[in-house]
């Protein structure tokens, strides 16, 4: 009997060992066909990143722009050329240049070096608002210098216009002049003028030019034109200008013109770039990207 | 006219005490009890500067003239306006002088100079002049009276020998050099080009014709005054005929710089129109320039001309009218381009006004008035002591002032 059962249980091994074949080789041939499929998903979840280009920096404009400096402040004076770069796309008007100027360099009412002119540009619905910081835009050809006097206001090799105070003669012949309105006259007030006392932080000296003054008894810089100096006594020490320092929507930068590799020298090749009142002649070294 | 010295030193002892006051004042004070600002930064004091400047190179001009062809007729007038003019000219200079901000250092423009600058090279020929005026005034003086011509000293002899060939050749100096003084202070502001309305050629123009106009008017003036200066009828006359054709020119110069502005429509330009016509200066521009200045000096001039007595006071007035509208000119011309902003926005953002209108404070106004009676005082003081004036005014009317031949 049993050899009877045999022949019966070859056929069953076969037809199932056929069917796993005819199985097998499907998968195999369907596996054939996804393999890549496969290996392309693979391949997504583990991207291998390329390491960054050397050139390009990390690091805050800020602390690029305070080690430029350093690099332009060991060339020789004038080799030097300081620009300023103001991105009005990222001046949020939020006045803590002008604030931060008037604290470092003691400035009394009506005078201010560095307004951020605010403007609506269009009308409703289709509006949007334009802020424009104005410093001294330290011009390569200044009508100001040439009108004084006693050539008491005049261009440094490193391109700042500066004022002498111990010369000047407040004649504000300068302040007509000037085209961007950057000049102010001290006229002697004080902020606590009409209040029981004048707080003693209005008599606190202040270091422009490097030159520690107290604004009192109608002494200078009462009585003289003044207006942005770029910081001169803070460049002196290392430091960059205050504004550039304060601003918080990083709009402001600072640097040498004369350092090609430098960050104001790529910034300014801009289609973006502009120069205010340019048709005058006065080249300002004060460059805004619109 | 006042001759007692003692009463002289007791004017002048006031007037000294007074001038310290007004000074230490405003040394203490500096500049902040006037109305000036960081938009127009140069106000009444300025104008007044210029104004006295032009009377002063007007006046000058017209002695020059008399001088150089020689006109008897006019001479004691001359011999007035030579000496009007030198007053005149440190009025000026003391109206500057207190409008800048470090009194003490203005003497350093004569030390550090500035080539490129026009207010050095103004200042510089402003000295000039003044030294070349106060010169003429004393060759004129030389041989008159004899206290002052009794030092045999070699200087003096030559001086008194060649004193008509040394006023000749000052007063060829000094004509050129009134005008550049003057030509210069329209230069002045001429050269600026950050303001439109200022930076035109025509500019230093107005400001010379204005001059002419003021010291003809001025001339008018000071006929009126000296009493003793009988001009004929026939002279005055010729006197208001180059008063009409210099006011037709300076309306013609003043017109043509407003045209030319109002039609360039250039924005700058158009917003001093602006505030020139109908704007915070209207009626400074309207009332004083146009209505005192040109309106009523020609009426009155008119009521003059067709009056067949031609009644000289009439003119005298129209004379004055015209001496106000000038002072108008000066003002609306600087100051309102002044007060237009030089970007847009940027006076809103620092004060908080769109555009600022200049009115001048009293104490500008009473150091301004101060200035002037001081001038006045020495004017008088000077009308009774120095020789030639003391002579034209104790003289009795000559034969000799009519003479035409020499004309
Ligand atoms: S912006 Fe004005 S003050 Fe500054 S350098 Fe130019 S002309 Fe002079
Ligand atoms: S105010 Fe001072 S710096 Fe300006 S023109 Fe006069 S003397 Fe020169």
């Amino acid at each position: 009997m049993g050899s009877n059962k045999e022949p019966n249980q070859g056929r069953k091994e076969f037809i199932k060992k056929g069917l796993l074949a005819g199985g097998g080789l499907l998968v195999a041939s369907e596996l054939i066909k996804w393999k890549p499929m496969i290996e392309a998903v693979k391949a997504t979840q583990h991207t291998e990143v390329l390491p960054l280009v050397e050139t390009v920096s990390t690091e805050d404009v800020v602390i690029r722009m305070q080690k430029e400096l350093h690099e332009a402040l060991k060339k020789p004076v004038e080799e030097i050329h300081w620009i300023m770069v103001i991105d009005q796309k990222k001046c949020v008007a939020c006045d803590a240049c002008t604030v931060g100027c008037s604290a470092e360099n003691g400035l009394p009412p009506g005078v201010v070096y560095r307004p951020v002119i605010k403007e609506e540009i269009g009308t409703y619905p289709n509006v949007s608002r334009r802020f424009t910081p104005r410093p001294c835009m330290h011009c390569e050809n200044p009508p100001c210098t040439q009108v004084c006097p006693i050539g008491a206001t005049y261009k440094r090799p490193d391109g700042i216009v500066s004022i002498d105070y111990d010369k000047c003669l407040g004649c504000r012949y300068c302040l007509s002049a000037c085209p961007y309105g950057a000049r102010s006259f001290d006229w002697g007030e004080y902020h606590t003028e009409n209040t029981p006392e004048v707080m003693p932080y209005e008599l606190e000296p202040t270091f422009e030019y490097g030159d520690e003054k107290v604004r009192k008894g109608n002494k200078s810089p009462i009585g003289n034109a003044r207006k942005c100096h770029f910081c001169i006594h803070r460049l002196q020490n290392g430091m960059l200008p205050t504004c550039v320092t304060t601003c918080i929507g990083r709009a402001t930068y600072f640097g040498d013109l004369n350092n090609p590799n430098g960050l104001v020298a790529s910034l300014i090749g801009s289609p973006r770039v502009k120069r205010l009142k340019e048709k005058l002649g006065t080249k300002p070294s004060v460059y805004y990207l619109t | 006219m006042i001759q007692s010295n003692k009463l002289w030193w007791g004017v002048f002892s006031l007037l000294a005490i007074a001038t310290f006051f007004f000074m230490y004042f405003r040394i203490n004070q500096g500049l902040t009890f006037t109305n000036l600002n960081n938009i127009v930064g140069w106000g009444l004091w300025v104008t007044f500067y210029v104004y006295f400047l032009g009377i002063s190179v007007g006046l000058f001009l017209f002695y020059g003239v008399c001088n150089i062809f020689n006109i008897a007729k006019f001479r004691n007038l001359a011999l007035i306006a030579l000496y009007s003019s030198f007053i005149t000219l440190i009025v000026g200079l003391f109206f500057i002088f207190i409008d800048i901000g470090h009194l003490g250092r203005f003497w350093t423009v004569f030390i550090n100079r500035n080539v490129s600058s026009v207010l050095s090279w103004e200042l510089h020929l402003y000295v000039i002049y003044m030294v070349t005026v106060a010169l003429l005034l004393v060759f004129e003086n030389l041989g008159i009276e004899k206290k002052y011509s009794n030092t045999e000293s070699i200087i003096s002899t030559w001086c008194n020998e060649n004193k008509e060939k040394v006023i000749k050749y000052l007063t060829y100096l000094g004509i050129p050099l009134a005008i550049a003084v003057h030509g210069g202070t329209g230069a002045l502001f001429a050269v600026i080009k950050a303001r439109v309305f200022w930076n035109s050629a025509i500019f230093p123009v107005i400001f010379l014709i204005s001059a002419l106009l003021s010291g003809i008017a001025a001339i008018i003036f000071l006929l009126g005054c000296f009493h003793n200066v009988n001009l004929k009828t026939q002279y005055i006359k010729k006197l208001s005929n180059i008063f009409i054709i210099v006011i037709v020119l300076d309306v013609f110069v003043v017109m043509t710089q407003l045209f030319v502005h109002y039609y360039s429509d250039i924005n700058e330009s158009i917003a001093v129109i602006h505030l020139l016509f109908y704007g915070e200066y209207a009626k400074s521009f309207w009332i004083g320039q146009i209505g005192i200045g040109i309106i009523l000096t020609l009426i009155l001039f008119a009521i003059y001309r067709m009056n067949t007595k031609g009644r000289f006071w009439i003119l005298w007035l129209s004379s004055i009218s015209c001496l106000i509208g000038i002072w108008f000119i000066r003002m609306n011309f600087i100051t309102p381009t002044l007060s237009v902003p030089l970007i847009e926005g940027l006076s809103e953002n620092i004060y908080g006004i769109e555009s600022t209108n200049y009115v001048p404070s009293l104490m500008e106004w009473i150091y301004s008035l101060f200035i002037i009676i001081s001038g006045f005082i020495v004017y008088l003081f000077g009308v009774s002591h120095i020789p030639i004036l003391k002579n034209i005014i104790h003289q009795k009317t000559k034969k000799g002032d009519f003479d035409e031949e020499t004309a």
